[in-house]
């Protein structure tokens, strides 16, 4: 029976405008896709090469600073110009949205491995209740740069290891990777939101109750290791928590549990400003202040000296 | 098992090898064994309700086709129906009458421990079902034998490629096919392989990446903007479209590259200029088989029968009641009122009466059928009234069209935006968790409050999805004046080309996940 099928595929195996075995046309198509793939991979990378966005600028060697603000959205809190114009020193930011601190280890360790330590680390703590498992494929796009990551991203998120390996296109399928493009001719480092929190996500606030901040032993695990190898450098460690909005901030029923959390595991203080900023034009939302807000949580944060 | 994942790769993989490898009765047991483990793949317990719903309906089809006595026909036919939606009702609705039935008794007094039981909806049950139904019907109305080999029937049942989310394919079309002897054809497998890539593209690239903006948009809609909601709104426009018709595109593709003809699910619906277009272009599958065995039945557009009045009837009482909006009443009565005093009219004015009524009936019938709750069937209804709307209006709009000489070109762009509008507008209360939500969101946009570019979130995905749905809508353009399918087969430059150029899009584009089709929780 299957060689009667076979005789009858031997009929229609020529093409009948080119007269070329259609078989031959699989090899080509892998052929072109993998090309394709590896000539668009090599651009891409190019390209964001090129970018002045945070994280390219922290694997093109171009991220020594005297003071690290390092967190998730929250630590775009510390706006680096405002800091910069504070103090004379030049900070840089490895702050980013959703950042959980397992994944900001891995960028805290490259770091090190490509600068020389900072004089000052400047912590924002609440990256450590959530995994955010999504954001960790994103960050693939440095893959190249970073054994760290590589690492990393083998034991997090496998397919992504492997599906990365396979296509390099796929390594700049990510938010991470728009935002390079967004950057490319100048800094990000000037972004932060000059939006005011709406009316109606305020009225909704005043409804909020037994709001939780997770602890999560993995993550606190990792604050703790991004402490102790800051410290083991010479650098000296600020663990700060942002500004809540107040309404936000009084729903919130076990911040101090995370905080005694937070010193127990990394030895620190944790210098709590979460209620710092009462006046909820300064927010944007929530959880962030605006570009208002910031100048004054800087001023706020000068005073006391967390900057000296 | 969903197309979209790996699993699926390597089933489908191992599917064509052995396909390709055997004939006749091997390769009918091979598609059977190879649908079952497909759907046991998501829950195998749901198994035993394929088969015994293709065991009632086997026997039904066989005893009806060989009795010619009307009321024992009529009898097995009724037996069929009930026992399909029987596990329709019971599966999809139960929950959903006996939440409302409890919410009525609460608000009239009455301490109830009535509780709902906790029943998992069978993966493609709605679109089975109706697949099922059609047969008997088909018999019964004497238009189809009734098929003599049960494994050929229960085949075309549980056919993976279309079992959980169509199209609805009718077993006039589909069981001749099983008789035709499939040989490996290139053309069919270029053809069938690009369909497959397509529906790809629409769904992981187009549909997935729509979904993470709407998502955020339709679960907290009192946080945005109107222009963020505004984008949201036609997002998920698209994102169903891409989605749904994504599984189409594989579906049809699938059995393409076996041997088998699915008929068209989609033919782009949003550039449609009426409403009756639109559902001759859209789930074109589920809106041929309600106008068959529901439209037609009840009357047409020609007369009407008890159907008619029994189901708007029965809509309107088990609404009012179960929802307990007694300001419903008032505004029916009028409306019934006009109706009746239309249909007094005699003439075309009674056969239209009954149309709008028919029309009315299927279109709520169809909003239940995709989803239980309120939301869906006044989606039903808000379809409805489009579809009588436009039948009393459309005369005196295009001669107003045509008194103010707009030039064709701009009255079709007019009729293509008010139909995509109205569109949208019933969409909101599709996707909506609630009524409450649905409202929030028609008013912020309404409001225009926020209205500006800033004010919208997650900008990056915005383009990034402007720039996927331009390329759709160009492609869908094109297709209009080339056919791809032959160009496939002719060029083999075009051939890897396009493979090719699909494959990086959904690389580079793709949103990846365990994003299910939105179409499986019908």
């Amino acid at each position: 029976m299957l060689t009667d099928i076979r005789n009858k595929e031997k009929i229609q195996t020529q093409h009948p405008a080119t007269g070329i075995n259609r078989w031959v046309w699989i090899p080509v198509f892998i052929l072109v896709l993998f090309i394709g793939d590896r000539a668009s991979g090599f651009v891409l990378k190019q390209i964001e090469s090129r970018s002045k966005f945070r994280f390219t600028a922290l694997y093109q060697n171009e991220a020594a600073c005297d003071i690290l603000i390092a967190g998730n959205s929250r630590g775009l809190s510390f706006y680096q110009p405002f800091i910069e114009e504070k103090t004379n020193q030049k900070v840089f930011s490895l702050a980013y949205n959703g950042m959980s601190s397992s994944l900001l280890n891995v960028f805290i360790k490259d770091y090190y491995e490509r600068n020389a330590p900072p004089k000052k680390l400047i912590l924002e703590v609440t990256c450590a209740d959530r995994y955010n498992k999504e954001l960790i494929p994103a960050f693939s796009t440095y893959a190249a740069y970073s054994s760290n990551i590589r690492a990393f991203l083998k034991k997090e998120d496998p397919n992504t290891y492997y599906g990365t390996q396979l296509s390099h296109l796929l390594r700049y399928n990510s938010e991470v990777f728009q935002r390079s493009l967004r950057y490319l001719s100048n800094s990000d480092k000037f972004w932060l939101t000059d939006r005011t929190i709406s009316e109606a996500m305020q009225a909704e606030s005043k409804t909020l109750q037994n709001v939780s901040i997770d602890n999560i032993p993995e993550l606190q695990e990792s604050l703790k290791e991004i402490v102790a190898l800051a410290q083991s450098k010479g650098t000296e460690v600020e663990l700060i928590i942002a500004p809540f909005l107040p309404n936000y901030r009084k729903a919130m029923y076990n911040l101090t549990d995370y905080i005694i959390e937070v010193e127990r595991r990394t030895g620190l203080k944790v210098k709590n400003y979460s209620s710092s900023i009462q006046d909820p034009k300064f927010f944007g939302d929530y959880f962030h202040i605006n570009v208002f807000g910031s100048e004054k949580f800087i001023d706020i944060l000068h005073k006391d000296g967390i900057f000296d | 098992m969903f197309f979209n994942s790996i699993e699926f790769l390597v089933f489908i993989s191992i599917f064509f090898a052995l396909y390709f490898a055997v004939k006749g009765l091997p390769r009918l047991i091979l598609c059977l064994v190879a649908s079952y483990v497909f759907y046991g793949a998501w829950d195998w317990r749901f198994l035993s309700l394929i088969v015994l719903s293709t065991c009632i309906d086997f026997y039904v089809g066989r005893q009806i086709s060989l009795t010619e006595n009307e009321t024992i026909r009529k009898r097995l036919l009724l037996t069929s129906m009930i026992a399909n939606l029987g596990f329709l009702a019971f599966f999809k609705y139960f929950n959903f009458f006996i939440d409302s039935f409890k919410g009525l008794l609460i608000s009239s007094g009455i301490e109830t421990n009535m509780s709902t039981l906790n029943i998992i909806l069978p993966m493609g049950i709605s679109f089975y079902t109706f697949q099922s139904m059609s047969y008997t019907i088909d018999i019964y109305r004497r238009q189809l034998k009734a098929e003599k080999d049960i494994l050929v029937f229960a085949t075309y049942i549980s056919f993976f490629p279309q079992l959980v989310a169509g199209p609805i394919v009718r077993a006039s079309d589909f069981l001749p096919q099983f008789t035709m002897d499939k040989k490996f054809d290139w053309d069919r497998i270029i053809r069938g392989f690009g369909q497959v890539l397509w529906g790809f593209f629409k769904k992981v690239a187009i549909a997935d990446s729509l979904a993470l903006y709407v998502d955020l948009c339709f679960d907290a809609p009192g946080t945005y903007g109107s222009l963020h909601l505004i984008i949201g709104v036609v997002f998920y426009a698209f994102q169903i479209y891409c989605d749904f018709s994504g599984y189409s595109d594989i579906a049809i593709g699938l059995a393409k590259m076996m041997g088998f003809d699915f008929p068209r699910n989609f033919r782009t619906p949003y550039f449609s200029k009426n409403f009756s277009e639109f559902w001759e272009r859209w789930h074109i599958s589920l809106s041929s088989w309600l106008r068959d065995y529901l439209y037609i039945p009840l009357g047409g557009n020609r007369n009407g029968s008890f159907g008619s009045y029994f189901f708007i009837g029965l809509f309107f009482a088990i609404t009012v009641l179960l929802t307990q909006w007694w300001w419903l009443i008032l505004p029916a009565i009028i409306v019934g009122g006009l109706l009746f005093w239309y249909k007094k009219q005699g003439g075309k004015q009674e056969a239209k009466t009954f149309t709008y009524l028919n029309l009315m009936v299927t279109m709520l019938l169809g909003g239940l059928w995709h989803g239980v709750g309120w939301t869906f069937l006044f989606w039903g209804f808000l379809h409805g009234s489009y579809l009588i709307i436009q039948r009393l209006l459309s005369k005196p709009f295009n001669s107003l069209l045509n008194t103010l000489r707009i030039p064709t070109a701009l009255q079709n762009l007019i009729a293509i935006g008010i139909v995509f509008f109205a569109t949208c507008f019933a969409w909101i209360f599709f996707r909506a968790r609630s009524f409450e939500d649905a409202y929030t969101i028609i008013n912020s946009i309404a409001s225009l409050a926020d209205f500006s570019w800033s004010a919208v979130l997650h900008k990056l995905i915005v383009v990034k999805c402007v720039l996927l749905l331009v390329m759709l809508i160009g492609v869908e353009i094109i297709a209009q004046k080339i056919d791809f399918e032959s160009l496939l087969v002719r060029s083999p430059v075009f051939r890897v080309a396009s493979y090719a150029m699909i494959l990086w899009i959904i690389a580079f584009f793709g949103t990846f996940g365990s994003n299910a089709f939105i179409y499986f929780q019908f």
